[in-house]
């Protein structure tokens, strides 16, 4: 048998790309480490390198920006090919963030002011004003350019219907319900749900789909923030994917949550459930090796999965998003080791990262990449 | 029936205060940006508050990362600890951890309060804190010591902050935020707890306590809240209607502060609803003295709209 191995969705955006979207001028170092990086993934950037060189001199207009931004996804998905990956994507190169994105190209929905997520990181919401309805589809261009560069296959990955929902607010579903009516706003919240599922994010799947996407990771970061919605979240997804999933694969990623909450609503769906759910556990593991209990605690929750009889395998998060800390190849090994024992089954574990890299410099994140690829090949070798 | 208009807890920043903190996160600008922003917001705030007639006044807590962060610089085997999402939102506080026993840093309180509580108005204000049961089921004790032991502890170290407060010119009333009570399993033993926290926290301090309840429906605890020590008793307006708080027995004893704005919505209320709940609740019970305000923090809400939000407070007050 052999681990499927992927990387969860973003990676960094190069200082070369930020500052050249921003109309800001480059400088030497920026050049070079866009040099650097061309010749570690053996890329032939000259194009690249020559727009560069004038971006130290002057602004870029606005065609040129998008080649730069092809370029920083041609370089990111070579990065993740070059480090072993099995599906890969671009880091989301095109793409700002993964909620206010989305929120733009929905009509019916308006962007507020910002929020505060924490300390000082804030968001903008945005607002349903009227039915939501899908502009057009709006991660296709980026999958259409992508695969064009991609060597491996392609995973692409979508903001979810019940996050969607559950960062914003609404206006139109609720517009008649009495704010103490509490029936009324629960009522009103599920149609808000019903309506992105339907209208904007089965659109976007389908258009995926047809397009030759086979595998879409939805990203549902929001699912727990009401243990109560737990059912809604996997309606959601059903009315998302249904009749899309005969080729194609849907697997869920959700990160940074209480997982307890999920069940036992995970183990109950019996078909057109998510094809894995990708989780995040190093991120409460010990960094110790080996593979009892003991020095796994990040992992024992996977003996609900196992109790409830989930029937989606498991994008078993191995790699810390959070640190520069590069997990050695025998921890990345000794995690997937532990996650089989639990199992019981190496086919149903899928080997992938905590979340997006976004926050580890590149030379990190290629790093750590490699390291779980290594890892898994460890443990692959143990287990055949 | 005597009726006023306040607000509470942990205002919006602005979009120009959220930039400025974008920017110098990013290294484009020197600390003193933000600060500057942060202070103006913070003097306009006031002067919002002024202008609507709120009373009392209150601080909008803009330099409160948290409503534990600012306890971790002021209390010893306090520190702040992992990111935990605040319940039904899509915002995040850091957990307190407890290392060990909480004891205040007295040399430090001075420079505290002035940093994070005192407010320099003239007009009479009002101090905001987190309630020892909402403060207590935050903590993540590295010494598991059971909830009803952590609400003791906090209600001791608040008191001995309370006692401080009394010094303050124009601070005539403590208003503790409780969000919790109906979220996390509440039970008799705890409440019992939480009312002896009460107890000798009110022995601290010679100013009015309200103990605000919010963000949850706590009908099923409302007549054993009635009968705790306190000048006053918030409840969630957007959580229960009028008619299921008009079923509970009410003395008539405690001033009743009534969050009647959402701030988990930006949709402006409607001034005949609101009159409707309002005129529903009064018939029953009678009031003799009530307060008006938003549910919870607004800073749930976006600048913009808590502005037109709070509008709407001044025509209810003007409608009664």
């Amino acid at each position: 048998m052999k681990f499927l191995k992927h990387e969860i969705g973003s990676l960094a955006k190069p200082n070369w790309r930020v500052k050249v979207v921003a109309g800001r001028l480059l400088s030497p170092q920026d050049y070079e480490d866009a040099l650097h990086w061309a010749n570690q993934l053996s890329l032939s950037a000259e194009p690249l390198l020559d727009l560069l060189k004038t971006a130290q001199k002057s602004p870029l207009n606005a065609e040129q920006k998008q080649e730069v931004i092809r370029w920083s996804s041609r370089f990111a998905v070579r990065l993740l090919e070059k480090a072993g990956l099995d599906l890969v994507y671009d880091g989301e190169q095109f793409r700002t963030e993964m909620y206010e994105y989305p929120i733009r190209h929905i009509q019916g929905m308006e962007l507020t002011g910002y929020v505060r997520s924490f300390e000082h990181k804030y968001y903008r919401k945005g607002v349903c004003r009227s039915y939501p309805e899908l502009t057009r589809p709006y991660h296709l261009k980026e999958f259409l350019e992508i695969i064009q560069w991609a060597s491996k296959p392609v995973k692409i990955p979508i903001t979810g219907a019940y996050t969607l929902v559950d960062w914003s607010y609404d206006e139109y579903f609720s517009r008649e319900v009495l704010p103490w009516d509490v029936q009324g706003q629960k009522e009103a919240r599920r149609l808000f749900l019903t309506a992105m599922a339907r209208e904007v994010i089965r659109p976007n799947l389908k258009a995926l789909v047809e397009a030759g996407a086979k595998w879409i990771q939805i990203d549902e970061p929001a699912v727990t923030t009401r243990p109560e919605e737990v059912p809604w979240f996997l309606e959601a997804f059903h009315q998302s994917t249904v009749g899309l999933n005969h080729h194609t694969r849907f697997t869920v990623h959700i990160c940074f949550s209480d997982y307890r909450l999920l069940f036992p609503h995970i183990g109950q769906v019996e078909n057109g459930g998510p094809y894995a759910y990708a989780i995040g556990f190093a991120n409460y593991d010990s960094i110790e090796h080996g593979t009892k209990e003991a020095q796994r605690p990040g992992y024992t929750i996977l003996k609900l999965f196992r109790e409830h009889q989930v029937k989606a395998r498991i994008g078993l998060g191995v790699i810390d998003i959070h640190t520069d800390f590069l997990e050695p190849a025998e921890l990345v090994r000794d995690r997937i080791l532990y996650a089989v024992s639990i199992l019981g089954d190496p086919e149903k574990i899928l080997v992938c990262t905590d979340c997006g890299l976004r926050t580890r410099t590149w030379e990190v994140a290629y790093e750590k990449l490699c390291r779980m690829v290594e890892g898994a090949f460890l443990a692959e070798r143990l287990l055949n | 029936m005597n009726l006023s208009i306040s607000l509470h807890g942990i205002f919006p920043h602005s979009t120009v205060l959220a930039k400025a903190w974008q920017e110098y996160e990013r290294g484009r600008c020197a600390i003193s940006v933000p600060l500057q922003a942060e202070a103006e917001l913070f003097q306009s705030y006031l002067a919002l508050q002024k202008e609507l007639h709120f009373s009392p006044l209150t601080s909008p807590m803009l330099n409160w990362l948290d409503y534990f962060r600012p306890f971790t610089e002021i209390v010893a085997n306090l520190t702040a600890g992992p990111l935990v999402r605040f319940p039904r939102t899509n915002t995040f506080y850091r957990a307190p951890v407890r290392t060990g026993s909480l004891a205040l840093k007295r040399n430090s309180l001075n420079q505290w309060i002035r940093s994070y509580v005192e407010v320099p108005v003239t007009e009479p204000y009002k101090v905001i804190f987190p309630s020892p049961f909402y403060f207590a089921s935050s903590i993540q004790d590295e010494s598991h010591h059971p909830l009803d032991f952590l609400i003791s502890e906090c209600s001791y170290l608040l008191g001995e902050i309370l006692q401080a407060l009394t010094s303050l010119q124009n601070c005539v009333l403590i208003q503790f935020q409780e969000p919790f009570l109906g979220n996390v399993a509440a039970n008799s033993i705890l409440l019992k707890s939480l009312q002896k926290g009460f107890q000798e926290m009110a022995q601290t301090t010679s100013l009015p306590i309200i103990l605000h309840t919010y963000f949850t429906p706590i009908l099923s605890w409302l007549p054993r809240l009635l009968e705790f020590p306190v000048f006053g008793l918030g409840l969630d307006a957007c959580h229960q209607t009028s008619d299921e708080i008009s079923c509970i027995p009410y003395n008539g004893k405690m001033r009743l502060l009534l969050g009647i704005l959402d701030v988990h919505s930006t949709r402006v209320e409607r001034l005949d609803w609101l009159t409707g709940y309002l005129t529903k609740l009064i018939s029953h019970w009678k009031p003799t003295e009530l307060t008006l305000s938003v549910n919870g923090d607004p800073q749930f809400l976006p600048h913009d709209v808590f502005l037109k939000k709070v509008q709407i407070l001044k025509e209810v007050k003007e409608k009664f």
